[in-house]
């Protein structure tokens, strides 16, 4: 089994809270996908510069665990929901002591 | 079966079934938690998602609890992410203002945006697709999850065709025949000169073959074989009454009477 930590933004880029119905979406499409997923307690912040535009994001981290190498095209489809779901250009994924921008 | 409810941070109401004693017990530490100002976020999270809550799977991942498909069927998972919710706003970090603003769109605007009627609207929120809360006035959707329902549906209309229609057989010094993964026949006829004629689909393919072979007035035969793949263009391909039509090109091709007809021997569709 492969664990993959996945950072989800708390606000948008507008500022605006993400609901609990909002983060429930994610982890039922998680859940669906791996079969299982829980939230590691802890915000993680960031910091993403566009141009000359500052951003902040306080984060939240998903884990869940891959069968195998060969699911990463689940896991490709699952961070591109991720970008639509939340809003975000790119993700941050963290897996087998690497991390990865999405 | 008794029920409890319980009210949600935006107002909705969640019926549970009334949970075995050691579910009711930590559901009572959760909403204490929740409601204890000592209790940070990440305790309550620590707490939701660790390994004493009975309502997650237990094992999936060390110390922690996981959210499974039979555990987004409980309703009481509902409780526990809004209770999250409840936290945060008791914290000051959002407030429910904030959160009901996000659902601003009535089903009747969702239908239209969507191309879909208002009951196959509502479908989708109950279902999971559409984010909406459900208020005194009706469901209001959020646009967001609108944006990414329209993104992840599957487009609706006449189903395609076949891939390819194959018309192959024989005639008097003439053969047609084809290779391809699944040809189905459709329609087989004889012809009044001995011939034999039948017209066949091919739903999808990744690799074909078609092979011809015509007796020459000279004795000679003319063999040849063409591989077939898919291509974005339609196309045809016809010899005598035999032919080939769809979106193909043909990668292949072999003219020599010998490596024609070896060619199409061994050929292994795909």
């Amino acid at each position: 089994m492969i664990e993959v930590t996945i950072l989800i933004p708390l606000t948008s880029n507008e500022g605006e809270e993400f609901s609990a119905k909002h983060h429930a979406a994610f982890e039922a499409l998680l859940a669906r996908t791996f079969g299982g997923v829980t939230r590691v307690p802890g915000e993680v912040r960031g910091v993403w510069l566009d141009g000359a535009t500052r951003y902040e994001d306080r984060l939240v981290l998903y884990l869940v665990a891959l069968k195998s190498l060969t699911d990463g095209g689940k896991l490709k489809r699952v961070i591109e929901r991720a970008k639509r779901h939340y809003r975000q250009e790119a993700i941050f994924l963290r897996y087998l002591g690497m991390a990865e921008i999405i | 079966m008794k029920k409890e409810t319980y009210t949600t941070t935006l107002g909705e109401v969640i019926e549970y079934p009334t949970p075995a004693p050691d579910v009711a017990a930590f559901l009572r530490r959760c909403i204490d938690a929740a409601e204890d100002p000592r209790v940070s976020e990440d305790g309550l999270v620590g707490l939701i998602y660790g390994a004493e809550n009975p309502v997650l799977e237990q094992g999936r991942f060390e110390g922690r609890g996981a959210v499974t498909k039979a555990v987004l069927a409980n309703p009481l998972y509902g409780v526990f992410l809004d209770l999250l919710d409840h936290k945060r706003v008791a914290l000051g970090k959002t407030t429910v203002d904030a959160q009901k603003a996000a659902y601003s769109v009535r089903v009747s605007d969702a239908a239209v945006e969507l191309s879909m009627t208002p009951d196959a609207v509502r479908k989708a929120i109950v279902s999971g697709h559409l984010l909406a809360l459900n208020t005194p006035d009706g469901y209001r959707i959020d646009p967001r999850s609108i944006a990414d329902y329209k993104a992840t549906r599957k487009p609706r209309g006449p189903s395609r065709g076949p891939a390819l229609e194959v018309v192959m057989g024989s005639a008097p010094g003439l053969s047609f025949r084809a290779k391809f993964v699944g040809l189905h026949v459709v329609e087989k006829s004889k012809s009044g000169d001995g011939g034999s004629l039948a017209r066949a689909e091919v739903a999808e393919f990744r690799k074909g073959a078609i092979c011809f072979s015509e007796k020459k007035a000279n004795g000679k035969t003319l063999n040849r074989c063409f591989v077939l793949a898919p291509a974005a263009r339609a196309s045809k391909y016809e010899h005598g009454p035999f032919s080939v039509s769809g979106k193909f090109k043909i990668i292949e091709t072999e003219n020599d009477e010998k490596r024609a007809a070896q060619l199409f021997r061994e050929f292994v569709a795909e």
